[in-house]
């Protein structure tokens, strides 16, 4: 077979002859931009839209002239001035113009190629772009500026010759009213563009928001500062135990919460009972916080345990955390709500804690790294090692120098205790067999750091609370979310957004759940308003979709959106490392009780000694790096460190090891 | 993939016959076929006798001369573009064509050059040895993936991300129904996405013991459904530790020293391994591990220096053949001098790793700092 010439392949190759400016070549684009604000200037008056622009700038090889020829005769000016600049101008002529122009379009393309008229017609576009430049030639010629461009083709000698004989009845004084009345009917927009006119108008107006409900008013109107003050008299410090596994974090909090009356005797009697069936009876005050029943055969604790309790003057937030190396994670989301660490140090094996396999450093680094100034250290299992001052001297001294020397720790917010978990000295009672200790019981000291934290609230500050746990209610639009608010008030009936989902809901209610001591009973208390640093559960209603919503995302007011990122620059600081962290390596990122796989995607600069060094694809220990870090499976609304000191701080580990920690300097779009 | 025919020329050009058959053969193929070779296949295309008619679909046999290839390893879908080379009676020479190789379809390749890059790719793929796969869960609470991992690709089958409550003082029961629901989900999804008779090996990766309550799970699901294969291939589920469940605990499970035994004869395995040997050495830096073009370039040129030549896939992809033939050269001078050269699947996370590191590494038989000398500083 043979008879295709190139254009046949030319059209198979694209079977759509259409204009698309993605597939011009660098040299077609130049000229496209070159030529297209010229043209609009010219066709300003002219409905027509960019891209048809575009189109016909391609189609007469970006010829401004030409093109413009070919806007004036196929699209509609949105005021009659084609009318105007040819007075008395009938539109009669210019129907006539038109079928003419058809008609030398298709004679054109006959006696150009051997194809019939069925043939061009298919072809669409090109053919009549290219008819409809040879009538422009026409129009000129008619009103008498230029010579008929296509003077040399029959079909448009019989335009021309048409257009003069019209001319002079156009011409006569008081011609014809028809055509004029024509015309003026003309000049003026038809019904249907009238239509399409006030439709654009009124889509020009609507701009476009975010989808989002009115914001709602809190429900209750009361006197805010008055229930701030009420608050404030009965301040709230969140602690979180941290320390290698079995030092005995749980059992501490368990004789912690027994001694205080806030479990009853009842209860640790059960609990006996059945540790002891398991073989398992030191464990009994440990099960008070480990509950499941992989935790309480394992013996270990898996994931953090939160409680609060209300002395007569003042409240606390304990979280149990899991020592165990694996649940390092757990461990993070605990530190990441707490003010204060108490570090909890088995006195009998306290190497082994130490070591670098031990997670005693691991802890604290992170707690520094996250923000938590102020730790207390308790030496646990003294009663195991005969009270031994001796011991109790060297733990401190090692430990004082590690958080001293190389966390840099102000030596001024560290407390030591010498401490019984299980038999109970020291934790709210102080002891008979530490006759060499003179300072508080943990409990006092507990009371004391309370008092030296700053509770000073910023109620003028953005609501922001990060979900650390949800609970589904049986209504389809609810949830149950906790968590501690990181800064701003909240009321019941306000409507806040959840990003990254950007789920809208409204405020159903607001309660604190916590125990008062000498009491076993867990209240759930509703508050009229919550404040910054309080751990609340709030019931949300009216959302469109609660499967949206999980754990690590971030509540704010309707009014205030954070936009969810899935890249960030951040200052990291790396800790001691066996592999040094390549461009590329992935590796998971912690973050307010979150944690997303993340890999290292550009090194910006190295901080050495000598101020920056050159440009490197990886880092190695103790390096101090800009780096962007790149979120792999989702996007998570961040915080930089200059807007909130906490939320913007990250910890970064690899293969079960801490390896550095971050500051979110700059989020990257 | 089964080789049909083979014939090559004295001047290294020449043609194979070959039949894919899976997902690993199409990703093998993606590497094989470059811009200019011919492909000969059949193929359908709707042809237009005459502009008026209306198309008709039409099993044709194409000669294409290939201009670009895609692959989409989760939907195992490869296509190649190119244009007829021949005169065809319904499709005019030199005319467009998409083709999809399909599985069990012979089809053609015609290549001027058969580097040994090349001839090696479509040897191993058509050797006899069975192909390892395995299965893999990457678990903690809340969060699993299920993962097939093939010679050349890792590829998620399945995610499933539920959140569960936290326990609370008093009262955890939520907590235990929430993750006893998750654990169900999780080992229905295993039993129903892995054809489990095929696999080598399931590995369960979890940090602490979520791997071990998901093996419970599923076989106390197999016992009461008498689902009597699967409880057979009990021996072929692996409870492994790694220290979270998201994608990369694969990879580090795969370095403990016991599933390197039960999987040291699988090339993924091996390459995880020798990038981590690679970063410690990196990270030691006594100059026997090194990055980048101009440094691995350096290092062959000292012959007899590089131990192991790392280079990724993507490399040998390149649609120029100056840049390819360079690479080629580069693993032929390694070999000669008895190094080893090994290619990372950019489907595999560790080919990933070394892609964003510039995509070609060395180690060294023995240190040679200072191999970057022309910049400021050394490495480290």
């Amino acid at each position: 077979m043979g008879g295709f010439d190139d254009d046949d392949l030319h059209d198979y190759e694209n079977e759509d002859l259409g204009f698309d400016e993605d597939a011009l070549n660098d040299d077609e684009y130049d000229q496209l931009y070159d030529a297209l604000p010229k043209l609009k200037a010219l066709a300003k008056n002219h409905q027509v839209d960019e891209k048809a622009l575009k189109e016909i700038l391609w189609n007469n090889y970006f010829s401004i002239d030409d093109s413009f020829e070919e806007v004036k005769q196929n699209y509609k000016r949105e005021y009659g001035e084609y009318v105007r600049a040819v007075p008395d101008g009938g539109p009669s002529w210019i129907l006539t113009i038109r079928t003419a122009n058809v008609e030398t379009g298709a004679a054109g393309t006959a006696t150009q190629r051997a194809h019939g008229p069925a043939r061009a017609q298919e072809r669409g576009q090109r053919r009549l772009v290219w008819s409809s430049r040879e009538g422009q030639g026409d129009v000129e010629t008619g009103e008498g500026e230029k010579v008929p461009a296509g003077s040399g083709r029959p079909g448009a000698e019989f335009c021309s010759r048409e257009r003069r004989t019209e001319r002079p009845r156009d011409s006569e004084p008081g011609g014809n009213r028809a055509p004029k009345k024509a015309a003026a009917n003309f000049e003026k927009p038809g019904p249907d563009d009238r239509k399409v006119e006030s439709l654009t108008e009124k889509v020009a107006k609507i701009k476009i928001k975010e989808p989002k409900p009115a914001a709602s008013k809190p429900k209750q109107k009361f006197d805010i500062d008055a229930e701030l003050a009420k608050k404030n008299s009965k301040p709230n410090l969140s602690f979180v135990v941290i320390g290698h596994v079995d030092s005995g974090k749980s059992t501490l909090i368990g004789r912690l919460l027994y001694d205080l009356g806030i479990v009853d005797s009842k209860t640790l009697h059960k609990l006996t009972k059945e540790s002891g069936a398991m073989g398992k009876s030191s464990f009994s005050l440990a099960w008070i916080m480990d509950q499941t029943q992989e935790e309480r055969s394992r013996g270990v604790t898996v994931d953090i345990c939160q409680t609060q309790i209300e002395t007569p003057t003042q409240k606390f937030t304990i979280i149990d955390s899991p020592g165990h190396k694996d649940y390092v994670p757990q461990m993070i989301n605990g530190v990441s709500q707490a003010d204060l660490a108490v570090m909890n140090i088995d006195a009998n094996s306290f190497e082994s804690g130490f070591s670098n396999q031990g997670q005693t450093k691991e802890h604290l680094t992170i707690a520094k790294s996250l923000g938590v100034e102020r730790c207390v250290v308790t030496v646990n299992k003294l009663d195991v090692g005969q009270w031994s001052q001796t011991v109790y001297d060297a733990i401190c001294s090692q430990i004082r120098q590690f958080l001293v020397d190389e966390l840099a720790y102000d030596a001024a917010n560290l407390v030591f205790v010498p401490t019984s978990g299980f038999l109970g000295d020291n934790v709210v009672r102080p002891s008979k067999n530490l006759a060499w200790y003179t300072g508080p019981t943990l409990m006092q000291v507990l009371e004391q750091e309370n008092r030296a934290i700053s509770h000073v609230v910023d109620k003028k500050s953005p609501f922001v609370m990060v979900i650390s746990d949800i609970q589904e209610p049986s209504k389809n639009d609810e949830l149950v979310v906790s968590g501690r608010i990181n800064s701003g008030i909240i009321q019941p009936g306000e409507s806040v957004s959840i990003s990254p989902s950007q789920e809208v809901g409204e405020v159903a209610s607001i309660s604190i759940t916590a125990s008062s001591v000498g009491s076993s009973v867990i209240k759930h208390d509703l508050q009229k308003l919550a404040q910054e640093g309080e751990f609340v559960e709030l019931k949300l209603k009216k959302l469109a979709s609660r499967e949206n919503v999980k754990v690590g995302d971030v509540v704010t007011l309707s009014s205030n959106v954070l936009q969810p990122v899935k890249k960030f620059k951040c200052e990291l600081n790396l800790f001691n490392i066996e592999r040094p962290l390549l461009v590329g390596t992935p590796f998971v990122l912690f973050k307010n009780g979150i944690s997303v796989p993340s890999r290292l995607s550009e090194i910006e600069s190295i901080v050495t000694k000598d101020g920056r060094s050159k440009k490197r694809r990886h880092l190695s220990s103790n390096n101090t790096a800009v780096v962007v870090v790149e979120l792999l499976e989702r996007e998570l609304p961040l915080v930089t460190i200059a807007q909130d000191r906490k939320l913007g701080r990250v910890v970064v580990r690899k293969d079960g090891l801490s390896i550095g920690a971050g500051k979110i300097l700059e989020l990257v779009a | 993939m089964k080789l049909v025919h083979s014939s090559f020329q004295k001047d290294k050009s020449g043609s194979v016959s070959l039949v894919p058959q899976d997902g690993e053969d199409l990703w093998t193929l993606y590497n094989l076929i470059s811009k200019d070779d011919e492909v000969r296949l059949r193929t359908h295309r709707n042809i237009k006798k005459s502009p008026s008619d209306k198309p008709v679909r039409k099993l044709v046999t194409l000669s294409l001369s290939v201009e670009s290839v895609d692959f989409t390893p989760s939907d195992e879908v490869m296509r190649i573009k190119g244009r007829t080379v021949e005169q065809h009676e319904d499709v005019p020479q030199g005319s467009y064509h998409t083709a999809e190789l399909e599985f069990n379809q012979k089809f053609t390749l015609y290549k001027n050059d058969w580097d040994d890059i090349s001839l090696d790719l479509v040897n191993k793929s058509c050797s006899i040895e069975a192909k390892a796969e395995i299965g893999a869960v990457v678990l903690q609470e809340g969060v699993a993936h299920l993962c097939l991992i093939t010679e050349n690709m890792t590829i998620l089958r399945s995610k499933i991300d539920k959140s569960i409550p936290k326990k609370k003082r008093g009262d955890s029961s939520a907590h235990d129904k929430a993750l006893d629901k998750f654990m169900e989900t999780v080992a229905d999804s295993v039993i129903r996405n892995f054809n489990i008779d095929k696999l080598q090996v399931i590995l369960l990766v979890s940090p602490g013991f979520s791997a071990r309550q998901l093996y419970d799970k599923i076989f106390s699901i197999a016992v009461s459904n008498q689902n009597k294969s699967l409880i057979q291939s009990k021996s072929k589920f692996v409870v492994a530790h790694s220290s979270t469940g998201y994608l990369q605990g694969l990879e580090e499970a795969l370095k403990t020293p016991e599933l390197q035994k039960q999987l040291s004869d699988t090339k993924f395995q091996h390459s995880v391994m020798l990038f981590d040997e690679f970063s410690k050495l990196l990270n030691d830096d006594d100059g026997k591990a090194w990055y980048g073009e101009a440094e691995v370039t350096k290092a062959i040129e000292m012959q007899g220096a590089v131990r192991t030549l790392m280079i990724t896939d993507t490399l040998f992809k390149s649609d120029d053949i100056a840049q390819r033939k360079k690479y080629i050269r580069m693993t032929e001078q390694v070999k000669e001098h008895g190094g080893e050269v090994v290619i990372f699947s950019s489907l595999h996370d560790s080919g990933e790793q070394l892609n964003q590191l510039t995509g070609i590494a060395v180690i060294l038989n023995y240190p040679v700092p200072n191999l970057d000398d022309e910049e400021e500083q050394p490495v480290c």
